[in-house]
């Protein structure tokens, strides 16, 4: 006898060991355990952001003064690079790799006229809509004491 | 009595260039400068403002429902010459009594009062006040005038926009500093969150406040549709400021959402839905992903707060803390609540006087609950900011920690906070305890 076969011998015996004892309660303990199993592979999800992400969500530079900390921007926002201060405005007729305008209160009603833009700086013909919105249950007293809210048209 | 009519109205976008322009050319002929704004979210709070913009007019926004006393001290602080209001929310008698400096009033009418003459000076007061109502001005003109914007001028300076802090501080913000504020909400939210056409935004915070007026021009600007209640800000009920329409993107005040959190606590208390709430929450802060609504989940639906009309459409909540004013605690385990009980996302920012939008303002996707703080943590600066801290008695800068006290410097156009939050995990709470 090999050593092979005798292994072989013993794990036979463990085998037949082990499910001779099958009964009632195992087929309950295994359903119970394939049925978390089942549960943990469905109802797992993976996070909206990596965790990573999540713990580092700040660039702190890399050099700071003394008294003073790291300065902090966000990531999308990186050192050696302007911060992030205008809508990049682009007037018909400026070229499509120059640098748009920074843009003034004009530029977002101008916007809203225009309607929105795709990828490539198309019109899209989207525009938002305006809503008032009127009526409400609630009657709230003006400090003058004589007068409604506009709401309760 | 007030009839209950859930309705709303839905305004043109031609016709409020033609207001714009109406409004901005009215103003600026009868010598208008300075510019204050008192009126409550609505399209003609708006229409003011770009007016202002267009006309080359300093516009002033000021809190409205305000006591008349405290309106003429805002008056004169910011030595303004142009009243906008809403009709009979102050005695006119009052106001050219104790503000001589008024040259000009606007009233903006509501339907329901159309019909009186506004424009009736009353005898013996007022004499030098050009008095007019907003619907005079638009209505007087023929329909074919003004729809057309104003030629661009580059060449002119722009003006500022004032606007009150709650403190009672006034103060002027370049354009640049807005056009960088919007900016900065535009590109902080991750590409596939970001304000679309489709969406509907609702501020439920006052505009006079710069943040809920910052959003709200983001929101313009990518062309997402906006709507305006003139309760916003005045009330601390969600469901009251949201009837009649269904936003998928509010931003709200911190005591709105604590009356919703609250109030959501106590209709939801049973020991069957804090299992499904501890499901819900263990999705959020374990896994990091938003709780997908499952069977035991829509049982509770019908308590849910009722945010809109059409349960499930609100997707964000935008909600600050202004940064030196007492305001409601929104603690990581709140704002974690509320998540669950409205199934939006929620980012808190941090906001102050001096910048525009946000200054920080937590991840889309940050759920993450830090522990019994007061307040949750603020998150990493916008694209537009940049922030450092400066050593103080109590906090100094290590190789290891950075932590220092707050201060503010503007530093160009752009805006640069000094403060003591570390945008990393654990510090935050030295912020909130620093900024009570």
């Amino acid at each position: 006898m090999g050593l092979g076969d005798n292994f072989m011998l013993k794990l036979d015996e463990t085998v037949t060991h082990v499910l001779g004892q099958w009964d009632i309660y195992t087929t309950g303990i295994f359903v119970v355990l394939i049925s978390v199993w089942i549960y943990t592979v469905i109802s797992s999800r993976d996070p909206d952001a990596h965790p990573m992400l999540l713990a580092r969500q700040a660039q702190p530079s890399p050099v700071r003064k003394e008294g003073e900390s790291a300065v902090f921007r966000s990531h999308s926002a990186p050192h050696g690079i302007p911060l992030n201060a205008g809508l990049n405005i682009k007037d018909p007729g400026d070229s499509k790799w120059a640098r748009g305008r920074d843009g003034d209160l004009r530029d977002v009603w101008r916007r809203v006229v225009a309607g929105g833009l795709d990828r490539e700086g198309n019109e899209t013909g989207e525009i938002g809509k305006l809503f008032t919105v009127l009526g409400s249950e609630q009657v709230i007293e003006h400090n003058l004491g004589t007068r409604r809210v506009s709401s309760c048209q | 009595m007030c009839l209950h009519v859930n309705s709303w109205v839905l305004t043109d976008i031609a016709d409020i260039t033609r207001q714009i322009n109406l409004i901005g050319q009215h103003l600026k002929q009868n010598g208008g400068h300075n510019i204050a704004i008192i009126l409550p979210n609505s399209i003609e709070f708006l229409t003011a403002l770009f007016a202002c913009a267009f006309y080359d007019l300093t516009p002033i926004l000021a809190p409205y429902d305000q006591p008349i006393e405290k309106i003429i001290l805002l008056l004169k602080r910011c030595k303004a010459d142009t009243v906008i209001a809403a009709v009979g929310s102050f005695p006119f008698d009052a106001i050219t009594k104790s503000y001589p400096a008024l040259k000009q009033l606007v009233w903006v009418v509501d339907e329901g009062s159309k019909h009186m003459d506004w424009n009736e000076v009353p005898k013996g007061t007022g004499g030098a006040v050009n008095v007019s109502t907003w619907q005079e001005i638009i209505q007087d003109q023929e329909p074919t005038v003004g729809t057309e914007l104003p030629p661009v001028d580059r060449a002119g300076e722009l003006r500022k926009v004032l606007a009150f802090w709650p403190s009672g501080e006034l103060v002027e913000y370049t354009q640049a500093n807005l056009i960088s504020g919007i900016a900065g909400q535009l590109t902080s939210v991750p590409t596939t969150q970001r304000i679309t056409h489709a969406d509907l935004f609702l501020p439920v915070d006052s505009l006079s406040t710069i943040y809920p007026l910052v959003l709200t021009l983001a929101a313009l600007y990518s062309n997402a549709s906006v709507a305006f209640n003139s309760v916003a800000g005045q009330t601390s009920d969600l469901r009251i400021a949201t009837q009649g329409i269904a936003p998928t993107i509010i931003v709200a005040t911190p005591e709105a959402l604590a009356t919703t959190h609250k109030e959501s606590q106590d209709k939801m208390s049973s020991t069957v839905y804090s299992i499904v709430h501890w499901f819900q929450a263990r999705s959020l802060v374990q896994d990091g992903a938003m709780p997908v609504a499952s069977t035991f989940s829509r049982m509770y639906d019908s308590l849910r707060p009722i945010i809109g009309t059409t349960p499930g459409k609100l997707r964000l909540i935008y909600v600050a803390k202004q940064a030196g004013v007492a305001s409601t605690p929104l603690s990581a385990e709140i704002l974690s609540d509320l998540r669950i009980y409205t199934g939006a996302r929620i980012i808190y920012a941090l906001t102050a006087a001096k910048v525009a939008g946000a200054v920080t303002q937590t991840g889309l996707y940050d759920y993450r609950v830090d522990g019994s703080e007061k307040y949750s943590h603020f998150g990493a600066p916008v694209t537009s900011c940049e922030i450092l801290f400066k050593d103080t008695s109590e906090h100094k800068t290590t190789d290891e920690v950075s932590t220092g006290e707050v201060s503010l410097e503007e530093i160009l156009a752009l805006k640069y906070l000094l403060t003591s939050s570390r945008s990393m995990p654990g510090a935050q709470p030295l912020l909130a305890k620093r900024l009570r």
